[in-house]
């Protein structure tokens, strides 16, 4: 039996994989896992490295303190030069990064380094038919001052489908939550039937009590079109505590979410990212 | 003896009879008809010594009785030893299994457990299963969902504190116009609007008061992240305790039926519940490690996980495991071993290494058990010469036979080496009886040499490489020889086969009176005969056939015989054997060469002159005479001078030589033949040369018997047969030696022709007249000999050299004074 079809390359389907690589975010994993996603898609893989333009303000500024790890200290200057120079670094470092991921997974990638305001140069430099990819808070990289929130945020905004990758995952049992649009429902089936494992047959789905009859509806039949089961799970409401318990209880190792589930607003997918036991990702 | 008579044609009165020169085996006493009929021995008889100091080794359970069997190789020492030993341990009790584990607390140092035998490999298979269990278990636990649920409790509690926190500073930072922001370095603090760091010129056209005001908040909240920072290690600490103690408690609720299930089924072995428990405990206290290897076997993306996960692959779970190093599930009785190759490691054991990223690693389950191991408890054979051979394997078999206990070190731990990392396993107490079987100067070498030998092998069972023949012993040797055979499975020999056999070992022994009992020749002997009787189709080894076993060997091994004969009857190595000469004689030497030795003739000559009392041995001056040769020329002078000069000087200096002798020559087995050849010279007596004589001689001219009788009259007589025989021809040998010989068949055929005779002699007189057909002179009252005996001769000619010795001391004297 053939794997299940996903969505149509040039229709639903997922052309590069963007991954934003600020300052806190220089783990391999997720590098590496962006990598084998974009495998998985048959995508490209990019990394953006992201200079923000305030860090050039705030090395300019007099007044601004910086704050390092370690014993207390006086707060001590910036070096507008020594920034410069750690930045370069940290991009060679990011791009070798993504070379290697890229090579080991065989899929095409390039590099580029954004200086700008974010989130909006990020954004703008993210077409529609790319997946963002960013680094989730977790204990090890607290969100504190990373740029990962005000990218997701403006993500959502932009109507852009983003992943929250977070502590190691097969993505292979992924479960779907829909919400009420139709097409974002079909689009995010899209993406979790690419990820089931060895051509599996059955598919996670939660809905929240309440959801529009149709989308259960279309969503069976768009799976079994396509040789998929769909196991539907009821959840109570679509919030962030249901949804990680639901992933929690079935062993789930991803969470594909639409967009317009209204539990993503207000820094909602990074709570559920920061607290869940996979990667989320966020399809719109 | 008459005077006058030619030389070297001796009465052959003296000659001995035919049925002298062989003794054959009485036929009709072998109340057999094959060797099939015959109760097969396992062993030589005539070891009764031996085998009765083997049987108090063997039966002494204390310190230092172990054995040391000494013998030429061949004499069957290894099959007797191992027989006695398996019939002593069929009968004891069955020794325990040993394991080691590892050993949790300190893992350079593994454990060894005993156990019963036989519940050493079914704890391994118990562990493993247990091990296929915990593969299972363990995963399932942490995946279920009251440890997910649990596990999420605890990092949501740490990160609700957290979060309130950084979530109370970010909101003050925000609600004072302060942005926290991440730098290469760490965080920066610095006044924003609208999302943005103000620029330099922005923040100076703030009003005095404002900027004032931001950077008193900046150290307010500098100084309030320093703290939470400050806390962060040790709230993670905190929650990494209860994480821990959350993993084991799911694990011991996990593993905790498995293991008390093993706990019951050991309950009568408490060092090995001991270890299960610590096993439960080591279980507990590393779960965080099996989910690293979880996660790392799944895959999880991380680049470096592959390397992570073979790292831990080998440290998790197969710590547990059991290396058992001795397993009598299937034995009966105590250990019988033998170690042919006893190099340190074969004997007490080694430590393997497997390589791992380019380094070489170790642990318990790679100690590999030694000889001494298996033998624990039992009895273990080592060739002595063998073990001496190998670096430290002597000094460390002492080592653990004084200590009692086996403890594997490498010979880099021996000479205090650096080398890759090891292990120092808990000693085994060991409890081996040790045999080892050797030579004999193996053994007085050691005895001599090695202080602790004789302390550790106290007991010598001294094997004999001959047996007495008698009726009675020719008849076990018959039962040695059916043992042989069953053993080898070769055809059953017939009556005339023993009896050529037994022949073959009293020729072997080099004495018609014993038989040698060195089964390897015997063995391969009749092998070879089974083999020339099967080519012939006969079911039953013959005497023919035997005969044929030993010409062929004989024919083997005599191309330099062959050679040496060659080159005698071609004049390049001069031999008379015909006419007579004097001051020469035709001595005998033998020529041992791998597997034969063969005799031959050798040219000895004299020459006298007037001197002082000294024979000189020209092999002594060269350097190619022994210490033992030149003993027997020494003596020849205390004879001539005890005999002939005990009134008067003994102005004589005489020179010997073995002619066209360019290699050593040892022994004093041709003293006879020089002291004749130094009369024939005095008394100016042609000596015969279709005679050869040997011998040794004391100082009172009695003949000694030597060795190698047998092959030096076939060596003469292989000779002669090449010239022709002329019924003239002989040997002289010491009467001593009659009851040596064993000669072969065409030998012993010529002397009943006529055409060969061997002679044999009690003194040098009796020599003298074989050799030169004079009489050798019997001392009047006065004390003076016949003048026209040989020994007249010799007087006179000797007080004729005195005589002139003393004119030219006169003249000397004269000479001085003018």
């Amino acid at each position: 039996m053939s794997p299940p079809a996903g969505p149509r390359r040039g229709e639903d389907g997922i052309d590069r994989l963007v991954v934003a690589l600020d300052l806190a975010a220089q783990d391999m994993a997720e590098i590496g896992m962006a990598a084998d996603l974009a495998a998985r898609f048959g995508a490209a893989l990019e990394g953006i490295f992201i200079e923000d333009a305030n860090l050039f303000r705030l090395a300019a500024l007099p007044v601004a303190r910086q704050i390092a790890m370690g014993p207390p200290t006086a707060g001590s200057m910036f070096d507008p030069a020594q920034l410069e120079s750690d930045l370069r670094a940290l991009a060679r470092r990011a791009e070798d990064a993504v070379s290697i991921a890229a090579k080991r997974a065989g899929v095409r990638w390039s590099f580029r380094a954004v200086r700008g305001a974010v989130p909006s140069a990020v954004i703008a430099a993210v077409a529609s038919r790319d997946l963002l990819v960013l680094a989730a808070p977790t204990r090890a990289r607290p969100a504190l001052g990373s740029l990962g929130p005000l990218l997701c945020r403006a993500a959502l905004e932009a109507e852009r489908s983003f992943a929250l990758l977070s502590r190691p995952a097969g993505l292979q049992r992924p479960l779907v939550v829909l919400g009420t649009d139709a097409r974002l429902a079909i689009a995010a089936l899209g993406v979790a039937s690419q990820l089931l494992a060895g051509g599996g047959r059955t598919l996670d789905i939660a809905l929240a009590a309440g959801t529009v009859d149709g989308i259960e509806a279309a969503a069976t039949a768009w799976l079994r079109e396509r040789g998929i089961e769909p196991r539907i799970r009821r959840v109570a409401a679509a919030t962030v505590a249901q949804i990680q318990q639901a992933a929690l209880s079935a062993g789930n190792d991803a969470l594909i979410l639409a967009a317009d589930l209204s539990c993503l607003a207000a820094g909602g997918a990074e709570s559920l990212a920061a607290g869940s036991p996979c990667p989320v990702i966020v399809v719109r | 003896m008459r005077n006058g008579s030619v030389a070297g044609s001796a009465d052959r009165t003296s000659a001995l009879a035919p049925e002298m020169l062989y003794r054959r085996c009485d036929q009709s006493r072998l109340t057999f008809a094959t060797t099939a009929e015959l109760a097969p021995l396992a062993h030589a008889p005539g070891q009764a010594r031996a085998i009765e100091a083997i049987a108090l080794g063997l039966g002494m359970r204390r310190d230092g009785f172990n054995i040391y069997a000494l013998g030429p190789s061949g004499t069957g020492k290894r099959s007797v030893i191992l027989h006695l030993m398996r019939q002593r341990a069929a009968d004891e009790p069955t020794p325990a299994d040993w394991i080691y584990v590892n050993n949790f607390a300190d893992p350079h140092r593994p454990n060894a457990i005993q156990l019963p035998p036989g519940r050493g490999g079914a704890l391994r298979q118990d562990m493993r299963s247990l091990i296929e269990e915990l593969r299972v278990a363990i995963p399932a636990a942490f995946e279920s969902e009251d440890y997910r649920t649990r596990r999420h409790v605890i990092d949501g509690q740490f990160k609700e504190r957290h979060d309130k926190l950084i979530s109370a500073i970010e909101q003050r930072a925000k609600a004072q116009g302060v942005g926290i922001i991440r730098t290469p370095m760490g965080m920066g603090l610095a006044p924003v609007r609208n999302g943005e760091v103000l620029a330099p010129e922005q923040f100076a056209q703030l009003p005095a008061e404002e900027q004032e005001r931001l950077q008193q908040e900046m150290e307010a909240i500098h100084q309030q992240l320093q703290e939470v920072m400050q806390q962060l290690p040790r709230w993670e600490s905190e929650r990494r305790a209860a994480v821990r103690d959350l993993n084991r408690e799911i694990i011991r609720f996990a593993i905790g039926h498995l293991i008390q299930a093993l706990k019951e089924r050991y309950a009568d072995l408490p060092d090995v519940t001991e270890h299960l428990k610590v096993v439960e405990e080591d279980l507990a206290e590393n779960a965080e490690e099996f989910l690293l290897q979880r996660a790392a076997m799944a895959g999880d993306g991380a680049l470096e996980a592959p390397v992570r996960g073979a790292g831990r692959e080998a440290g998790t779970f197969d710590r547990y495991l059991v290396n058992l190093i001795v397993d009598h599930a299937n034995d009966t009785g105590a250990p019988v071993l033998e170690e042919d190759h006893p190099s340190l490691s074969n004997l007490i054991g080694r430590i393997e290494h497997r390589s791992m990223f380019g380094t070489l690693v170790t642990d318990f389950s790679l100690i590999m058990p030694g000889a001494l191991h298996k033998a624990n408890g039992g009895y273990l054979v080592l060739d002595a010469r063998r073990l001496l051979l190998q670096p430290f394997a002597w000094d460390e078999l002492k080592r653990t036979m004084r200590a009692r206990e086996i403890r594997i070190r490498s010979a880099p731990d021996l000479l205090s080496l650096p080398s890759a990392s090891t292990l120092d396993p808990e000693p085994i107490p060991c409890d081996v009886k040790v045999v080892l079987t050797g030579d004999r100067l193996l053994y007085y070498l050691l005895s001599e040499y090695d202080p602790e030998f004789g302390e550790l092998f106290k007991v010598a069972a001294d094997f004999d490489d001959e047996m007495a023949r008698s009726a009675d012993s020719e008849l076990a040797y018959a039962g040695l020889i059916a043992g042989i055979a069953s053993r080898e499975k070769l055809q059953p020999l017939d009556r005339g086969a023993v009896a050529r056999m037994i022949e073959h070992g009293a020729r072997l022994a080099g004495d018609a009176e014993r038989l040698s009992v060195r089964l390897e020749g015997i063995a391969d002997l009749m092998r070879e005969a089974d083999h020339y009787a099967r080519q012939e189709g006969r079911p039953v080894t013959a005497a023919a056939d035997i005969q044929a076993a030993i010409d062929a060997q004989i024919r083997r091994a005599s191309r330099i015989r062959e050679r040496v004969l060659d080159e005698i009857a071609r004049g390049v190595i001069m031999i008379d054997s015909a006419g007579a000469k004097v001051g020469q004689v035709n001595g005998l030497s033998v020529t041992q060469l791998g597997g034969i030795a063969f005799g031959r003739p050798s040219r000895i000559t004299a020459r006298v002159r007037l001197g002082k009392g000294e024979v000189v041995d020209i092999e002594r001056e060269v350097e190619l005479g022994g210490p033992i040769h030149s003993k027997g020329v020494l003596i020849l002078a205390g004879f001539l001078g005890g005999r002939f000069a005990r009134r008067r000087p003994l102005a004589l200096s005489a020179s010997l030589v073995f002619e066209q002798s360019y290699g050593g020559v040892e022994g004093d087995s041709a003293s006879m033949a020089e002291l004749c050849a130094i009369l024939s010279m005095l008394a100016g007596v042609p000596i015969g040369q279709n005679l050869a004589i040997t011998g040794s001689v004391n100082q009172n001219g009695e003949s000694q018997p030597i060795g190698g009788v047998n092959e030096k009259i076939e060596g003469f007589f292989d000779v002669c047969l090449r010239a022709g025989l002329d019924g003239r021809q002989g040997v002289v040998i010491p009467a001593a030696n009659v009851k040596h010989l064993m000669l072969r068949q065409d030998v012993v055929d010529a002397v009943a022709a006529g055409r060969f005779a061997v002679h044999a002699v009690a003194g040098v007189d009796q020599a003298m007249e074989i050799l030169t057909g004079v009489e050798a002179g019997v001392p009047d009252a006065a004390g003076k000999y016949p003048p026209d005996s040989v020994n007249g001769r010799v007087e006179a000619e000797l007080a004729a050299l005195a005589d002139r010795a003393q004119q030219f001391a006169v003249g000397e004297r004269k000479g001085d004074r003018a």
